[in-house]
């Protein structure tokens, strides 16, 4: 579905990203995994089409984001960025921005049924016509992902959705993405910086070191040496409940 | 709630936005009839609509016609112009004080002015019998000032795009700029004479009764292509005010939209300023008052601006023209003396800026 083909950025003289590469499937979520300045939001930025890499490519559905143009790249990829503020328009005009690129002339009877029915699915509908400056740090969050779902696309991309949130809306955000990741067939891609999130909802990990690919795969790949040699940290994995519990040492 | 509810709540929500336009609309036209009535000389509205039939017999034929229809027309054609330049800027400089004057375009147009009335000797100036200082060459003065106010936003997309044209770099570019052309009138203004002083601050004065009906087609046809413009790219606007990035993942290029709608408001204002001279006010307040109501949908906001602002600056004129009668203010003085405190008034309120 998604493939990153020996991709390389530099802004200026400073290198960021060198000869990345790996192919995502559907129906999985893949966290970006690296200490900050590593390069996974200007990698995020190359895929949703937003910078364009020196070198090397990313394809979608075998065919390079250069072919399909910005057009058509909007109706196949959302992206949402590390921080978003609210507007001064309901929620439901904040959802139904995400069909701009499916809209002809007018708002079809169709926008607005596909608005309408993401709305329910992400349970906004009491809020539907609130202000989105009015809403909570979490509902804003959920608005966003409804805006990014609205565009209708096959691969989703995040760039810290849960950064600014409590630990309740953390989890309830994540599980939201899971969920529609599953049931949409989306590839979703997610930079997070916590550890223990990621192991909790992942299915693909991509550990990101000074611009290359440390390592990617699935749980296994995220092991104490793997920390230790990204993020420069002595950590312990456990097991608690079935589930990767990440640890950092104290000394 | 179900899906069937909320199309129908959103379809009530849009129902009641155009009924707002319907009747920003409807005021408008109220009040265009308002402002050919009363005057110096108060006009029946039965005379009014008789003249309008172009009953020449009217004795207010031309009292209608070649006054104040055209000071009425000129009036909502600069606020229009005006109210939806301020809309337009204030979303692609995200900045909700962005106006068509944050960006120096006024100061432009006064040094353009200046210049002309100063160095080019189009200030040959007079005292009239009731102490009016006028401009013998009003033309060259208003080519000069839309040279000026054309210059400035050249300046500043050139200076911007040195680097990287994001919003704040153009409002910075803009805030040097409002400085040197300030400086460089001032200067201007230091070797003068008294009476090309007096006519360059006449000139800065916004007096919707400098445009004649030949002024009042170019300020219309000069608005039209860009509100055709700004209309046509409505949803880009929405997308813009949830940043850059956000707007160009739905398809929009935002470099283009970005100057291509600083060049289109600069225009209107531009125009607009050399006919009239500096009106401020308009293009900041108009769409902010109206998100009070319809929020910041841009579908509503570019044709409700552009109305709002016909009618704020129409009602404006009224005022100026009847509050010191048989003394006809200039309607800037008016608009920035209800403008402020309007202004501050909404900053209080707050939510919505």
């Amino acid at each position: 579905m998604l493939r990153v083909e020996s991709v390389s950025f530099a802004y200026g003289d400073k290198k960021v990203l060198s000869d990345v590469g790996f192919e995502l499937a559907e129906g999985e979520v893949s966290s970006l995994l690296g200490v900050n300045g590593s390069g996974k939001t200007t990698l995020l930025k190359i895929i949703s089409g937003l910078l364009k890499p020196q070198k090397g490519k990313v394809i979608v559905d075998n065919k390079a984001i250069e072919e399909i143009g910005s057009q058509g790249l909007s109706k196949t990829v959302a992206y949402m960025p590390q921080k978003t503020n609210g507007v001064f328009c309901t929620v439901f005009d904040a959802v139904l921005l995400g069909r701009k690129p499916h809209i002809g002339l007018e708002v079809s009877g169709h926008d607005i049924e596909t608005t309408s029915r993401i709305i329910n699915m992400l349970g906004l509908e009491h809020y539907a016509f609130k202000y989105t400056t009015e809403l909570s740090g979490g509902e804003l969050q959920k608005v966003v992902i409804a805006r990014a779902l609205a565009q209708e696309p096959k691969i989703l991309l995040l760039d810290e959705p849960i950064s600014h949130l409590d630990i309740k809306n953390q989890m309830e955000v994540m599980r939201l993405l899971v969920d529609i990741t599953k049931t949409m067939n989306l590839t979703t891609v997610i930079v997070l910086h916590d550890l223990n999130m990621a192991m909790r909802f992942a299915d693909k990990f991509l550990l990101l070191k000074d611009g290359e690919v440390y390592a990617y795969g699935d749980r296994d790949v995220v092991t104490p040496q793997a920390i230790r040699d990204v993020y420069r940290i002595n950590v312990l994995v456990a097991q608690y409940m079935g589930l990767s519990v990440v640890i950092p040492e104290l000394s | 709630m179900s899906c069937v509810d909320l199309n129908q709540q959103y379809r009530g929500a849009i129902l009641k936005k155009t009924v707002f336009g319907i009747v920003i609309f409807s005021a408008l036209l109220v009040i265009l009839v308002m402002s050919l009535a009363v005057g110096s000389l108060t006009i029946p509205i039965r005379e009014i609509i008789s003249a309008l039939l172009v009953n020449k017999e009217s004795p207010f034929y031309y009292v209608i016609w070649d006054l104040r229809l055209s000071r009425a027309f000129g009036a909502v054609i600069a606020g229009a112009g005006l109210g939806v330049a301020g809309a337009i800027m204030q979303n692609v400089l995200r900045n909700p004080l962005a106006s068509p004057f944050t960006i120096g375009v006024s100061q432009g147009a006064a040094f353009g002015a200046a210049f002309a009335i100063i160095v080019l000797g189009a200030g040959q100036t007079h005292m009239t019998g009731n102490e009016m200082v006028t401009l013998k060459t009003p033309y060259l003065v208003a080519s000069c000032a839309f040279i000026g106010s054309l210059l400035t936003v050249a300046f500043i997309l050139v200076l911007s795009s040195l680097r990287n044209i994001t919003a704040e770099s153009i409002i910075l570019a803009g805030v040097a700029l409002s400085a040197f052309f300030g400086a460089a009138t001032m200067f201007l203004q230091y070797f003068a004479s008294d009476m090309q002083v007096a006519a360059t601050v006449f000139w800065t004065f916004g007096d919707i009764g400098k445009a004649g009906w030949r002024e009042n087609a170019g300020m219309f046809v000069t608005f039209l292509l860009p509100f055709a413009y700004f209309l046509k790219k409505r949803w880009d606007f929405n997308a813009l005010q949830w940043g850059d990035e956000v707007a160009q993942s739905l398809g929009v290029r935002v470099r283009r939209l970005r100057i291509m709608s600083l060049i289109l408001s600069a225009l209107i204002v531009s125009v607009a300023t050399s006919f009239l001279g500096i009106i401020g006010f308009i293009g900041l307040v108009s769409p902010h008052i109206l998100r009070f109501v319809i929020g910041s949908d841009y579908r509503f906001l570019v044709p409700y601006s552009a109305l709002f602002g016909g009618l704020l600056l129409l009602l404006s004129d009224i005022v100026a023209r009847t509050v010191m009668a048989p003394v006809v203010l200039p309607v800037g003085i008016i608009t920035s003396f209800a403008g402020a405190p309007l202004f501050l008034y909404l900053l209080l309120r707050g939510r919505r800026m």
